[in-house]
């Protein structure tokens, strides 16, 4: 198991290098802005110009430039995200500040959003495998197809416009600095992010059920299980769900992790200040050590999860454990 | 008192009628709406972008926070206001300033009762000042307008670090602040206005030269929410008032004295504001229809919401618009031809339906005509009738520019249609945003008329094009120029004087006081052209009064009559209020609504 | 339900299959009776509705399948008319069944023990402990070495031989008293065949439990069985008790399988014996199902279709020419 998780955490460290190789150079190599130019507004033979340029460093070689966002990745207290290099070139506020700021947020926005997602899809998918061809079966289908087809953008707008402008009944969006992402969550903010959420993501989820669970309703050891006289329900939760459930662990789990990251057009449309927007203007802005930090974040975060998944599935599904030289 | 009687002509141009909440508003005056003010109550604004640089005001003056420093959290040593004859300077922190004659020794008399905020909590003393002035001209601030302090006297040296103070600041006592130029530079009093010049406590400066604005202690009537929990001596955490990208809170600064104030005594009626930031424009545009924002800070409210409110008799009320000192314009190069013929660029301004561009970036709400080329505000609206190319309804007078392009060289037969092969494929580079797209091709269209085929070319990078005179780009269009709003001195010297040509100066697109071997070099076959040079010297080194205004309009109606631009329209600034506020003064002094002076209806 | 009636009557029971082209028969007009602790053997190739008739008899039918007619009675019981739930009872505890393939038949992601403990848990009120035990002494009853070990073990870490007999131990737990096995060593090899086989006999007799055992392979029919039913086409075309049907059969489809058993006792001379042609889908009513590979047809068997009937002392047959063959099962005339 040990050396299991080591190879997981060094594959990892792997990825994480090789991500943020990719985006210094691809911030280098696409039409960026000279953030000196962009901080302080000067001609480019201006004292404050040339001070700028030397204070962020940008005359530097290329190496010792990435040597630099290099040991802000080092996950150790005082070097990760540390505060000299890490910093918005707009705002001059540490990419460590604004992200502690922000996640609550982001976090109340994502788990919310995939914790509704499951209590939705779940259950009509299975319900969908479980009597194919039936009307809950077309609901499905239907949701799919609604799901895959609204744009998020689109369809939280339409939320907001009916709900919050028309009908008065849902708060509007964007959240007052008193209320922290717990009380935003209490006082209803989230309820129609979080719907959005559910038509952004849902699809995957009811699709892979619906043909999971038909599936595993015409295998041999479902037959078996009826045959033993095991009662419906019971085949439904430990035979049927229990067999789909690492296809759909592996889609939450990225989605999770998708989601933490910032779901970037929801949190748009709805002015929620979290790590998506944060990332995404950043973007935008050619803020270079923003879009690092953020990028150096969203890596380490999926990366966690794919070991996290990994772990799972060691207990989800006893074959993987005993595999040929797997582990 | 002089702001009094400022509040009292400078009429208020919104006013509503106290409506739903209330309920009887209708008894005392039948349609005469009440000006009682209303203190009490939340301010909700909006705000579209955040603060740069955490908002520290030495280090970016966007209209959020710079429109809430003004009123509300940063005093100055003295605020300007524009006049046609010259500015004149009301006393904020100093009582009037004493000018010496020469324009080179100022003093100033703090008035008693000024203090900073929690956390510093004590009065303002003129060393204060000191420390701020060394802050702005100290490398590590980057403050955008450290070329203001350099004309002080020893700045430069203390600057390049070769000094350890500035020799021309004396603080002779607490509260008198002596600063000697060591040149006369006119603008130096009126630049103290800027919020770049409001004390900031020497307490507070060491370690946040990049962060300052979260820190931020008020000398106004207003304070960020936070602020007083804030441990000076310390570990410093920011003030929870304002959280990055989401929110920032003001409440009342128990630290300010009214009696202290002629600006902002008499006033100050909001018991808090509370800025959203980041939302949309159309966001926005829902909350203040139904009344959960009262207005929003920057950004254009969206074209639907000014349509249906500027013609709806009912919301006009709700629409405040008042003219900017900043311009938009088209250039063309003098010495690109067919250009270098003043016919064919006095055709030019002939032809422009300028109704049309009105019309393309949304109404008259977003912007005036343009007939010259300094904005209208910078003069004082002293030319305000001053039309050359007037035409009727503005657009455009075909006739008119025929017969003047009759008379140019490059139409061989007279008949008022450029024919020469320099008239086909003029470049014309425009931005490729809306509405300049579409801005660029109207004017391409008028141009026709009088035989020009413009070569449009919408292009995200044009600047790197027109920075170099060597591409010879003959027109540009949908550029934009402000000038402070008391004095035209920042429009014309970086965009008409030949110190301003070329890449590493930039903004003197139409190349005015090129000399000829710059020309030559250049390879334009034209070997001179105009120069405004001279003049432009010559007015910016007069002292502030009537001479130098008059100074400015005589050059504005020469450069105008040059045609060197078609000036085609002046921004403005256009909000729209909730019905919650009663009303929305504008503010000469902060060329904003002034926030502090907003009533709100009770019960909103 | 009495308990002193037979453990299966099973009469005139028709089952088809749903297709787009229509109702496909799958089991045609079947009869058979199964006494108690009797070991009836079905025999057929792939396609004679012999694994669809267990299945209905089960009440594991999909949905796409149809019972279109006749009765299912355990001990006097009409499954047809009972309830899920009634059913539900049975299955697993009094009726249980076998299946082919161990490895797709158990559930991959429980182990064995679980599996068999659910068997147990789902129709007898025991706590977990008792359960446990109780599929412990199951599988060390089947001839599992180290049964408490085997038991946390998942499907895949067990071979072939030894997931059947956790099959067997699954079914037989509750002591059922009618055991249905569908082919139970077909995906076996052939040396752990005889074991499996074996084990299951040991077991049955134990308890004195009936089986009805589905396979296409004559040699385990002539080993194992009392009674022979042999299928062909959705009916059956010969049915009497193994000895019997072994010594003389009576029907030219039973007779030509027996000739394309290998015996492994005589050297193989020349080609091995095997029927041409397939059975047909969608047989006529008004012939013999057997017609167009049967070497004896003659005009009548492709006129009428020839009814089950007695043609000897507990013997029937569907052939019209049943009373003409002799020991060997060649027309003599």
């Amino acid at each position: 198991m040990l050396w299991f998780l080591l190879r997981r955490v060094v594959f990892g460290a792997l990825v994480l290098f090789a991500v943020s190789v990719l985006t210094f150079l691809m911030y280098f190599k696409l039409p960026a802005g000279d953030p000196a130019r962009m901080i302080t507004r000067k001609p480019t033979e201006s004292r404050e110009y040339q001070l700028a340029r030397e204070r962020l460093g940008l005359d530097d070689p290329i190496l010792v430039q990435y040597a630099r966002f290099a040991r802000g990745m080092i996950p150790l207290p005082g070097l990760f995200l540390d505060e000299d290099v890490y910093f918005s070139y707009q705002s001059n506020i540490a990419v460590k500040d604004e992200l502690l700021l922000r996640a609550p947020y982001t976090i109340a926005l994502g788990v919310g959003g995939v914790v509704l997602t499951l209590l939705i899809t779940v259950p009509l998918g299975v319900a969908a495998g479980l009597r194919p061809r039936s009307r809950t079966d077309s609901t499905a289908g239907a949701f799919v197809l609604a799901s895959i087809s609204i744009p998020p953008f689109w369809l939280g707008g339409l939320l907001l416009f009916v709900f919050w402008f028309k009908l008065g009944i849902a708060p509007s969006s964007g959240i007052p600095a008193s209320e922290s992402a717990w009380e935003a969550v209490l006082a209803g903010r989230f309820i129609l992010p979080w719907i959005t959420t559910v038509v952004a993501l849902g699809a995957i989820y009811v699709q892979l059920l619906r043909s999971e669970v038909s599936e595993v309703m015409g295998s041999d050891y479902v037959r078996t299980a009826r045959a033993k006289g095991v009662p419906r329900r019971r085949i439904v939760v430990r035979h049927v769900v229990r067999g789909s459930l690492s296809s759909v662990v592996t889609v939450l789990a990225y989605d999770v992790a998708t989601v933490v990251a910032g779901a970037v057009v929801i949190e748009t449309v709805f002015n929620i200040p979290g790590i998506g927007r944060y990332a995404v203007e950043a973007v935008t802005a050619s803020d270079l050590p923003v879009v690092m930090g953020t990028t150096v974040v969203f890596a380490v975060a999926i990366v966690v999860t794919g070991i996290v998944l990994d772990v799972a599935y060691l207990y989800l599904d006893p074959r993987v454990r005993y595999g040929e030289g797997s582990i | 008192m002089r702001a009094k009687r400022l509040f009292a002509t400078l009429t208020v141009s919104v006013l509503v009628t106290l409506g739903a909440c209330s309920g009887d508003g209708g008894t005392e005056d039948e349609g005469t709406p009440t000006t009682e003010a209303q203190p009490g109550g939340t301010l909700r604004l909006g705000a579209v972008k955040d603060c740069r640089a955490a908002c520290d005001p030495q280090r970016q003056q966007d209209q959020f926070p710079t429109t809430l420093f003004d009123c509300c959290l940063l005093r100055t040593l003295v605020k300007v206001e524009p006049a046609p004859e010259g500015p004149t300077f009301i006393g904020d922190i100093s009582e009037d300033p004493v000018v010496s004659d020469d324009g080179l020794e100022f003093e100033f008399t703090l008035r008693e009762g000024v203090r900073f905020g929690p956390p510093i909590d004590r009065p303002v003393t003129a060393e204060d000042f000191i420390a701020t002035f060394e802050r702005a001209l100290s490398p590590a601030t980057e403050a955008f307008d450290a070329a203001n302090y350099r004309v002080i006297e020893g700045a430069e040296e203390f600057a390049a670090g070769e000094a350890p103070t500035i020799s021309g600041l004396e603080a002779p006592s607490p509260n008198v602040l002596r600063i000697r130029l060591s040149e006369a530079a006119p603008l130096f009093l009126p630049n103290l206005a800027s919020v770049s010049a409001a004390p900031i406590p020497p307490e507070l400066m060491q370690g946040h030269a990049k962060d300052y604005g979260r820190f931020l202690v008020s000398t106004g009537p207003y304070m960020v929410e936070g602020i007083d929990a804030v441990d000076v001596s310390g570990q410093q955490e920011p003030a929870s008032g304002y959280r990055p990208g989401q929110a920032l809170v003001l409440v009342r600064n128990p630290a300010w004295d009214r009696a202290s104030d002629p600006i902002r005594g008499d006033y100050a009626y909001p018991d808090s504001v509370e800025v959203t930031i980041g939302g949309s424009v159309e966001d926005y545009s829902l909350k203040i229809d139904r009344g959960e924002l009262d207005m929003q800070i920057d950004g254009t409210p969206p074209a639907s919401a000014l349509r249906r409110y500027s013609t709806d008799e009912a919301l006009q009320a709700r629409v405040v618009t008042e003219e900017t000192a900043a311009v938009v314009y088209s250039t063309m190069t003098v010495a690109a031809p067919p250009f270098d013929d003043e016919h064919v660029r006095r055709a030019v301004n002939w032809i422009v339906d300028k109704s049309a561009v009105i019309r393309l970036i949304g109404g008259p709400l977003n912007g005036t005509v343009a007939h010259h080329v300094f904005p209208n505000v910078s003069i004082g609206g002293a030319l305000a009738d001053y039309r050359p190319f007037g035409t009727a309804n503005d657009a455009g007078d075909p006739e008119r520019a025929m017969e003047e392009m009759a008379q140019s060289a490059y139409d061989s037969d007279g008949d008022g249609r450029c024919d020469a092969p320099e008239c086909t494929g003029v470049i014309m580079l425009g931005s490729p945003e809306s509405p300049g797209a579409e801005i660029a091709q109207s004017i391409a269209d008028d141009l026709e008329a009088i035989g020009l085929e413009i070569d449009v070319q919408l292009l995200e990078n044009r600047y790197e094009l027109l920075d170099e005179p060597s591409n010879r780009v003959p027109m540009n269009t949908w550029a934009a120029w402000g000038t402070a709003p008391y004095d035209p001195s920042e429009i014309a010297g970086p965009v008409f004087h030949s110190e301003f040509i070329g890449p590493k100066a930039c903004c003197n697109e139409v190349l005015l006081g090129a000399t000829p071997s710059q020309l030559d070099g250049w390879g334009f076959a034209s070997d001179s052209v105009p120069s405004v040079d001279a003049d432009i010297e010559a007015c910016d080194q007069m002292p502030l009064g009537q001479q130098r205004s008059d100074c400015w309009v005589a050059l504005n109606q020469r450069i105008t009559e040059m045609a060197v631009w078609i000036p085609l329209y002046e921004e403005k600034i256009t909000r729209i209020v909730s019905e919650n506020v009663v009303a929305a003064p504008w503010s000469p002094l902060y060329q904003f609504i002034a926030f502090e002076q907003v009533s709100l209806s009770p019960d909103g | 339900m009495s308990p002193g009636a037979s453990p299966l009557e099973i009469d005139g029971l028709s089952v088809s299959f749903r297709t787009p082209e229509g109702l496909v028969p799958a089991v045609r007009d079947v009869s058979l009776r199964v006494a108690e602790g009797q070991r009836v053997g079905v025999v057929g190739e792939s396609g004679s509705g012999k694994s669809t008739l267990l299945l209905a008899v089960m009440g594991l039918l999909d949905h796409g399948v149809v019972i279109e007619g006749g009765s299912i009675l355990y001990r006097g019981r009409d499954l047809r008319s009972s309830s899920a739930e009634e059913l539900r009872r049975l299955q697993g505890s009094e009726i249980v069944m076998v299946f082919q393939d161990p490895l797709t038949s158990l559930h991959p992601l429980h182990t064995v023990g679980w599996q068999i403990e659910e068997a147990i848990t789902c129709h007898r009120d025991v706590g977990k402990a008792e359960a446990r035990r109780i599929a412990v002494s199951a599988l060390r009853d089947v001839g599992l070495p180290e049964a408490a070990r085997r038991a946390r073990q998942y499907p895949h870490e067990l071979s072939g031989g030894m997931r059947q007999r956790v099959m067997i131990a699954m079914a037989l737990a509750l002591r059922p008293s009618l055991i249905l096995a569908d082919e139970p060593t077909t995906a076996l090899d052939v040396t752990v065949q005889a074991q499996v086989l074996d084990l299951l006999e040991d077991v049955r007799s134990e308890i004195g439990a009936a089986v009805v055992l589905v396979t296409h392979d004559l040699a385990v029919i002539a080993q194992r069985t009392d009674r022979t039913v042999v299928m062909y086409a959705g009916s059956i075309v010969e049915e009497s008790s193994t000895a019997r049907i072994f010594r003389r059969p009576r029907h030219p489809y039973t007779a030509a399988l027996m000739e394309s058993l290998v015996r492994h006792d005589v050297r193989p001379v020349g080609e091995l014996p095997f029927i041409p042609g397939a059975p047909p889908a969608f047989p006529p009513p008004e012939a013999c199902s057997f017609a167009p590979r049967c070497r004896y047809a003659e005009e009548l068997c492709w006129t009428v279709a020839p009814p089950l009937r007695i043609v000897d002392s507990d013997h029937r047959s569907a052939c019209h020419l049943a009373e003409s063959f002799d020991g060997e099962g060649v027309r003599t005339k």
